[in-house]
């Protein structure tokens, strides 16, 4: 099961109002998706129920999302942790799409 | 003259080449070792966490962790060892392993699942030790960190407050930071490398030299650092940094694809 820790943060990060208060968000968020990776799913699952996919793809876009903007190697490697997952379910990204996807970031970090 | 500092030692496994150098390390000074507390690994219940976590990392981690340590400890030198051992088999007598050391020298060698079981946590408390000397095992909590006189002293592979956690070196390179290649020698607190600083070794990576390499130089080297700090820290010969948690990133384990990246170093 998810904790509520981490429930309270990622409501906290889709309405969080200053950097700061995001950018501690974001570290907790970071550091339990990576501590918990191999069982994130059931706990998804435990705590979700059947819209445990739409919540997951829901993190997976933040991930993303800040790893964009940011440009931090750590979400890349959670995000790469992830990706035998996220292509078996196909989130909203396609699996292939998600493959370029890796490979252009992963061009950018070596640049 | 003062009598001899007292220090324990807290080992990840019994047949750790990085515990046996710095143990044979600090038996050349006037340090009297109270205690080598050594965590036992046959937990099955730690092995499925681990095998769910990542099973090819478990097969690879007991590899080279057990298997060519024990093998380079038996005195076969190869290729594949670990800078830890590479360091033992240079500086010290195949035969001087923990466990020899230990009877050789009458230290008691306590075996434990768990550093912080009450009975370790009490015979550490009768002792009272100027500092532990952390060499592996786990995370490290409150109940013990309060204990010795001085603080608990760990070796990290990365240069803080910059790189926390895990495979620093890989991140470091990933993201370009040459000049923040290293090792660091800490105080450790309830966080994770978040204790204060009290040395940083810088490694020079101004030729072309994979992380792997780079990484072998720093277990290489981790032996006789921490000892360097030691010594300092019990003679009251350093000032410590601070750190603040907001100085640097913690990293986890990077995954393969990462690992596999070219590198380009110049």
């Amino acid at each position: 099961m998810l904790s509520s820790k981490y429930i309270n943060a990622l409501k906290a990060m889709e309405t969080g109002d200053t950097l700061v208060l995001r950018s501690e968000i974001i570290e907790y968020i970071l550091r339990y998706l990576e501590i918990n990776a191999g069982t994130i799913l059931k706990k998804y699952k435990a705590y979700y129920g059947d819209s445990w996919d739409i919540e997951f793809a829901k993190t997976v876009n933040h991930i993303y999302y800040f790893l964009a903007i940011t440009k931090d190697v750590r979400f890349l490697n959670v995000l790469l942790k992830f990706r035998k997952l996220i292509k078996k379910h196909h989130f909203q990204y396609e699996g292939k799409a998600l493959d370029i996807l890796f490979e252009r970031e992963l061009n950018i970090m070596c640049k | 003259m003062r009598d001899p500092f007292k220090i324990v030692i807290l080992s990840a496994n019994k047949h750790s080449a990085y515990s046996s150098s710095v143990l044979n390390h600090v038996l050349s000074y006037n340090i009297k070792v109270e205690y080598l507390v050594v965590k036992r690994n046959s937990r099955f219940s730690i092995l499925i966490s681990e095998l769910k976590k990542n099973k090819f990392g478990l097969v690879e981690k007991i590899f080279k962790k057990i298997f060519l340590q024990r093998l380079s400890l038996l005195g076969f030198k190869t290729n594949l060892i670990d800078g830890f051992s590479e360091y033992f088999l240079d500086n010290f007598d195949r035969h001087s392993t923990l466990i020899n050391t230990s009877k050789k020298f009458n230290i008691p060698l306590i075996e434990t699942e768990n550093f912080h079981e009450q009975s370790v946590l009490n015979r550490l408390k009768e002792c009272q030790p100027d500092l532990i000397v952390f060499t592996g095992g786990g995370l490290i909590r409150e109940s013990l960190i309060k204990i010795p006189r001085l603080g608990i002293i760990n070796c990290h592979m990365g240069i803080l407050p910059y790189y926390r956690g895990m495979d620093c070196t890989y991140y470091a390179m990933l993201e370009n930071n040459y000049d923040k290649i290293g090792f660091t020698t800490h105080l450790m607190d309830s966080g994770v490398d978040t204790g204060a600083i009290i040395k940083k070794y810088f490694v020079d990576c101004h030729f072309p030299i994979s992380p792997e390499t780079i990484v072998k130089v720093i277990e290489y080297k981790m032996a006789p650092a921490i000892v360097e700090s030691i010594i300092l820290l019990l003679n009251d010969k350093v000032i410590l940094e601070r750190q603040s948690s907001t100085d640097g990133k913690q990293y986890f384990t990077i995954c393969k694809e990462l690992k596999q990246v070219k590198y380009y170093v110049i």
